[in-house]
């Protein structure tokens, strides 16, 4: 039966693509009310409380709740705000994060587009994410979305570098620029994390992956405190959930990626290789959440000088490093 | 203290119309209302006094005449000065203490904001708890109490 | 650029306003806007007799009723030459610094959601819960106690008072370290903190700053050691001052403040005598004409209130000094040359209630 749809299916290429990328933008709404919900009890476990409790077994359902009232708003358009950006922002914030999906493995063969360069291509899509946030804060017509949007480009764009560089660092050692292939290696030659030079491009890999997605210490971008939530300030409703669900999701694929370039991906014992990269993906999720709850924010100055004084500099020694024992 | 109060009454005289000291390290001068800010920059000023710590300043309505209190304390001394004094209802004018002391600049715009009363030289002398369209002065004792005088509005738009 | 921050605004603390003028993110001006809570409340004490005027003042400063109730109940017996029982101060003071431990976990909390440590509001308000469960079980209310009488307190302490405030400061001196580990010995908090909002010395006597911004400052002006009233006099404490004025002292002043006020209520606790709790008054109660104030050193500085009486039933002008008003004047002064993100900083260093400046 199976066997007889992807037969069908592999007749017309384009339409199999289609429907691969359907279920993976599904699957892009889905997995941030599993996050979310997961950060919530963890949050809730942290702060000494409950969290969620009453909608479902242990409150399970209550972000499907959440979504469908968010479904159910009133779609509100700021007077004087650049209505074509407005509109269009979250849509290409939740892209980005879809077309990131397409290329990462889940499992040996489980990847919608196969590509040789995916690393590369990851890099590319996922800065999208950042003309969003600017398109957002600067079509808002207001003083708080603008300097949150502001914010977030400086700090994205700063923390991108020592990320792509300890990237960089991982695909030298490895010899691959395919997620597919990286994983293979690290099936054949043990996980990379072990490895020096990974081992402190995996350190500065967290510290960015953190401020990419914009939770404490660096979640400057929306600071609840001082901007009123920054960027998204005046979206509501259905935009402001894409927003959201990118958010949520691109926690998840940094994570994932994560997961890909220093852990090995679905490599592991006894249990199924799908079971093991969800695994280490929440893995590394609760500790994410568990520094967001626990240490205050940084100021933007302090976080920038952060970025370029010390992070920049040891990402690119450590990139010659990998370089020169990557080599063979 | 004792040193202290007889300067102050040889160097302004007729001005300290009354004075009594209430405990060892309190004094409650009365004075004239002309040499108001000329006795808090003595009191401000002068080493056995070094008043330097403005902790409050309010006016009140007798129905007859606005007093006025204003209390200091010397951080150096930890003495207390309550001086007090008199001004017309109909001509409620008096000088400023804002330049000497900066942190009386709030407690006189609340007076002028209550009571009417003119502190001459204040920087910045406007409406500080009521809204700068504000008809009368509540806090004086003739004050009638109008929703019509003073109708609600809506908050006003900044730039 | 010009940014209104406020009146409606998660960290103004209540309808606070200030317009600022940005240079990118550095302030150039401030201007507070206040008065959005004015609620008249000294002329309606002048149209009440003199006792019924307490429970305004727990709408003054909500954090700290107590403090409010005791500042103008200790104004009208000194304008009555009332006297109190020795056992009613005793019990004032020990209420007094329950209150201040409650206002101070608030501060802790908001400052750190303020900062974006969310995880430490849920703490202090854990451990504030159990205050305010102690003072119900005393005064009957959680927020507005007004428990203070003139010439004593309403009623004596319930049984078995003593050993649950003393089972509760065992257990919260525990929770101070819990509260070191979690904001004062993180890098990132101090580096937020560190340096920031600093008041000189010289500033914050000019402009009057009382409470923890005076003493953070470097000025040792806490009414219970300049001037004591009721028993602080009898009891044992420290007044922790630090030099550097900035908000990282500030934080540091409320912090000691915390573990002071435990030691207070041990030794009120050890050494309450027996007795009456209140003088007797007559039905009608009127002081002889003149000008009376107090000073009570309430959790967010010098509070005091000013009475003016000519003999009749009412006052004729009750003036309330309040410490938040005074020292938010200064907050200008302190955000020249800020960033934006150190505006939350710095205002919350401050811990206004923007009840009692508006009054």
């Amino acid at each position: 039966m199976i066997e007889a749809i992807t037969q069908f299916f592999k007749q017309y290429p384009l339409l199999w693509t289609f429907v691969k990328a359907v279920v993976l933008a599904s699957f892009t709404l889905v997995i941030p009310l599993a996050v979310i919900y997961v950060e919530r009890k963890i949050a809730g476990f942290i702060q000494s409380r409950l969290g969620p409790l009453h909608v479902g077994p242990q409150g399970a359902f209550q972000t499907a709740a959440d979504a469908l009232k968010l479904l159910l708003k009133e779609d509100i358009v700021p007077e004087g705000a650049d209505k074509r950006f407005f509109y269009l922002a979250p849509y290409i914030a939740f892209i980005s994060t879809v077309l990131c999906f397409m290329v990462l493995p889940f499992a040996p063969g489980w990847v919608a587009l196969e590509m040789n360069v995916a690393v590369l291509f990851i890099i590319g899509v996922s800065l999208f994410n950042v003309v969003s946030i600017l398109m957002a804060g600067w079509s808002s017509n207001n003083k708080y979305s603008l300097l949150g949007g502001l914010r977030a480009v400086a700090q994205l764009l700063s923390y991108e570098i020592p990320m792509v560089l300890s990237v960089l660092a991982v695909v030298f050692y490895t010899g691959s620029l395919s997620l597919t292939g990286i994983i293979e290696y690290q099936v054949k030659h043990g996980w990379n994390i072990w490895h020096p030079p990974i081992m402190i491009a995996a350190l500065i890999y967290f510290i960015c992956a953190l401020a990419e997605i914009n939770r404490t210490p660096f979640d400057l971008p929306e600071a609840e405190s001082e901007l009123v939530s920054g960027f998204n300030t005046e979206y509501s409703g259905m935009r402001f959930a894409f927003f959201f669900a990118s958010e949520f999701a691109n926690n998840f694929f940094i994570t994932a990626f994560a997961a890909a370039l220093f852990f090995g991906g679905w490599d592991g014992p006894v249990l199924p290789p799908i079971v093991w990269t969800f695994l280490k993906v929440f893995v590394m999720i609760f500790v994410f959440m568990w520094v967001r709850w626990t240490p205050p924010r940084l100021r933007i100055d302090q976080i920038l000088r952060f970025a370029w004084q010390l992070l920049v500099p040891i990402s690119l020694a450590n990139l010659l490093f990998a370089i020169a024992l990557g080599v063979r | 203290m004792n040193q202290a109060i007889e300067n102050l009454l040889q160097r302004f005289g007729e001005a300290v119309i009354e004075w009594t000291q209430v405990s060892p390290n309190e004094v409650r001068l009365t004075v004239s209302a002309s040499h108001w800010r000329d006795i808090a920059q003595y009191l401000h000023d002068d080493p056995l006094w070094q008043m330097d710590y403005p902790a409050d300043l309010t006016v009140w309505d007798t129905g007859n005449e606005f007093g006025v209190y204003l209390r200091l304390w010397s951080s150096v001394y930890n003495h207390n000065v309550v001086v007090l004094t008199s001004i017309s209802r109909e001509e409620a004018r008096i000088a400023s203490l804002a330049t000497l002391y900066p942190g009386v600049d709030w407690h006189e715009r609340e007076m002028y904001d209550m009571y009417g009363v003119i502190f001459e030289g204040h920087p910045n002398l406007k409406r500080i708890l009521l809204p700068d369209d504000w008809e009368g002065f509540p806090f004086r004792k003739d004050y009638v109490a109008e929703p019509s005088g003073n109708p609600l509005h809506g908050p006003q738009p900044v730039n | 650029m010009v940014i209104n921050v406020g009146p409606q605004h998660p960290s103004t603390h209540g309808v606070l306003r200030l317009i600022l003028t940005l240079d990118g993110e550095q302030i150039v001006a401030c201007e507070p806007v206040i008065g959005y809570l004015h609620r008249g409340l000294e002329k309606m004490m002048e149209r009440r007799p003199y006792r019924h005027n307490i429970p305004f003042t727990d709408r003054l400063d909500y954090l700290a009723a107590l403090s409010n109730n005791l500042g103008i109940c200790q104004c009208i017996e000194r304008l009555g030459g009332v006297e109190v029982p020795e056992r009613a101060q005793y019990i004032r003071v020990l209420l007094m610094e329950l209150q201040r431990i409650a206002s101070h976990l608030v501060f802790l909390g908001t400052f750190g959601t303020d900062l974006g440590a969310t995880t430490m509001f849920l703490y202090a308000f854990r451990e504030r819960e159990m205050v305010l469960d102690l003072l119900e079980e005393c005064t009957g209310a959680r927020l507005t106690y007004n428990w203070v009488r003139v010439g004593g307190v309403p009623d004596d302490l319930p049984e078995g008072f003593g050993q649950k405030v003393l089972d509760f400061a065992k257990l919260f001196r525990q929770r101070i370290e819990e509260y070191d580990m979690l904001l004062t010995r993180n890098r990132i908090f101090r580096s937020r903190t560190q340096g920031v909002g600093v008041l000189p010395k010289e500033t914050a006597l000019a402009y009057g700053c009382s409470g923890p911004v005076a003493r953070a400052s470097g000025i040792p002006y806490d009414i219970r050691k300049v001037a004591p009233y009721e028993v602080y006099d009898r009891v044992e404490f420290d007044v922790p001052v630090f030099e550097d004025g900035d908000v990282w002292a500030r934080y540091l002043v409320r912090m000691e403040e915390l573990r002071q006020s435990l030691r207070i209520i041990e030794q009120v606790l050890r050494d309450m005598p027996d007795g009456p709790v209140q003088t007797k008054l007559p039905k009608i109660f009127k002081p002889p004409a003149g000008i009376a104030y107090s000073r009570v050193e309430s959790p967010r500085g010098e509070l005091s209130f000013m009475m003016v009486s000519d003999g009749s039933p009412n006052p004729v002008r009750v003036h309330i000094r309040a410490p938040s008003f005074v020292n938010l004047s200064v907050l200008p002064r302190l955000l020249e040359g800020a960033k934006v993100a150190d505006l939350v900083a710095i205002l919350g260093s401050i811990d206004v209630v923007l009840g009692e400046i508006d009054r």
